[in-house]
């Protein structure tokens, strides 16, 4: 592993653990969801460098988009 | 520590879990996390016969791509059953109205609010994502890509139809359930078929394992497409109308 | 320290993080948020060491892309739970 893929993999890697800490730590229940769905994109890119194409395409798909959609459906119905 | 379950704005005037708890679950967590990379570092690098398994019988399974062939030959059950859980959840959450079974699955209406910008865009992009989601199903059999990818995508299109507000489903129409079901029925008729042939359920015959393979994937597509549209309608605000009697209700006070 | 290992800590980080969050937050709605980040934790766990050998292993991915199609299902029928306690709340509040 060169020097620059590690870098890659850290930030993608501290990225990912503190956009979840945000995500939890986050006073509006909006902003959460958005830091929810970025993580879940930063994870897709953690899989790509892991190797796992259909993975990846699936968390974008599913994991980032249409959870994505279904918490902001929830979150318009409960108005908070 | 389970009962102070809150939601939205009566979240605040209950109090949290006192410094004290949460100290103590923090460590325990901590503890809980540094044994588990102890344990990663201890295992080292680990044999993995797996590998060899399905590189060897890859030829025999009908697809190139081995994520494909372990997901719909070689753990064909764990699809199965996730295809049943998906329905299961469908059961769930779907409006129990059987009166609208006589309604359409598609009605177009007159939305409150138009977006046009979204409407404008929707024109290229619906097509293009229903083309994309059959070349992902197509190609899922040599390349990265499948039913799942593919059903997602074509659920994000029916979503973004949805919020265009042109249109609504009806997921209580005969037509709807057709598609809510359709990937169970074919998995297991398909499933419970080649017994005739090899003797066990969901093995393939190896000539036939490619375009069985293929036409499981196409129902389960449709299913998964269905069945994700419908998760996002039952929590979607209801029907403009249903909407506008729930603003009289409020404005009542 | 391989690849692999490391996006295996950080599977074993975000899994620390969302328990945490699941135990200790009061909202339903971040709860589930919390969860869904303690299952993406197993998933890094699962596909990192999938990476590590010589060849990639077929399996986890496998196993994982079923496990991110039932979590969303999961997530769903919570949701829909958490909108009818919320409706049920409201109907008693107004009685």
């Amino acid at each position: 592993m060169t020097g620059s893929e590690l870098v890659i993999d850290l930030l993608l890697g501290c990225g990912t653990v503190v956009t979840a800490v945000l995500c939890l730590t986050a006073k509006d229940m909006f902003q959460a969801i958005l830091l929810f769905i970025s993580m879940g994109l930063l994870v897709t890119l953690a899989w790509v460098r892991l190797g796992a194409w259909d993975v990846a395409i699936a968390e974008a798909a599913i994991g980032a988009g249409l959870t994505g959609a279904l918490l902001i459906a929830t979150r318009r119905q409960l108005n908070c | 520590m389970f009962n102070n379950l809150t939601l939205g704005r009566s979240a605040q005037h209950k109090a949290d879990l006192p410094v004290g708890v949460l100290f103590m679950v923090a460590l325990a967590i901590a503890a809980a996390c540094l044994f588990l990379t102890m344990a990663l570092i201890d295992f080292g690098p680990a044999e993995q016969p797996l590998v060899t398994l399905v590189a060897s019988h890859l030829e025999q399974s009908g697809v190139e791509n081995p994520v494909t062939a372990v997901l719909l030959n070689f753990r064909s059950y764990d699809t199965l059953l996730e295809v049943a859980v998906l329905l299961i959840v469908a059961l769930a959450v779907m409006p129990a109205n059987s009166e609208q079974s006589k309604v359409r699955f598609i009605s177009v209406l007159v939305p409150t609010e138009r977006s046009f910008v979204l409407e404008a865009f929707l024109r290229w992009l619906l097509p293009a994502i229903v083309v994309t989601s059959g070349y992902l199903l197509w190609t899922g059999a040599a390349l990265p890509g499948g039913a799942f990818q593919a059903g997602a995508l074509l659920a994000g299109a029916g979503i973004l139809l949805l919020l265009a507000g042109h249109h609504s489903f009806n997921f209580n129409a005969s037509a709807a359930r057709l598609l809510l079901v359709v990937g169970l029925a074919v998995f297991l008729l398909v499933g419970a078929a080649v017994i005739l042939s090899s003797g066990i359920a969901l093995a393939y015959p190896q000539a036939w394992a490619g375009i069985l393979i293929l036409v499981i994937e196409v129902a389960a597509t449709l299913t998964i497409a269905a069945i994700l549209v419908l998760l996002f309608c039952a929590l979607q605000v209801e029907a403009p109308r249903a909407n506008y009697e729930g603003l009289i209700k409020e404005e009542r006070p | 320290m391989t690849q692999a290992m490391l996006y295996a800590v950080f599977g074993i980080v975000l899994f620390g993080v969302g328990l945490f969050g699941a135990l200790a937050i009061a909202h339903v709605m971040k709860k589930l948020l919390a969860i869904n980040i303690c299952g993406v934790g197993v998933f890094m766990v699962f596909i990192a060491n999938a990476s590590s050998g010589v060849a990639a292993d077929y399996v986890p991915h496998a196993m994982v892309l079923t496990g991110i199609v039932v979590a969303v299902a999961g997530t769903a029928m919570a949701l829909s739970l958490v909108v009818r306690i919320n409706t049920l709340e409201q109907q008693e509040e107004d009685a």
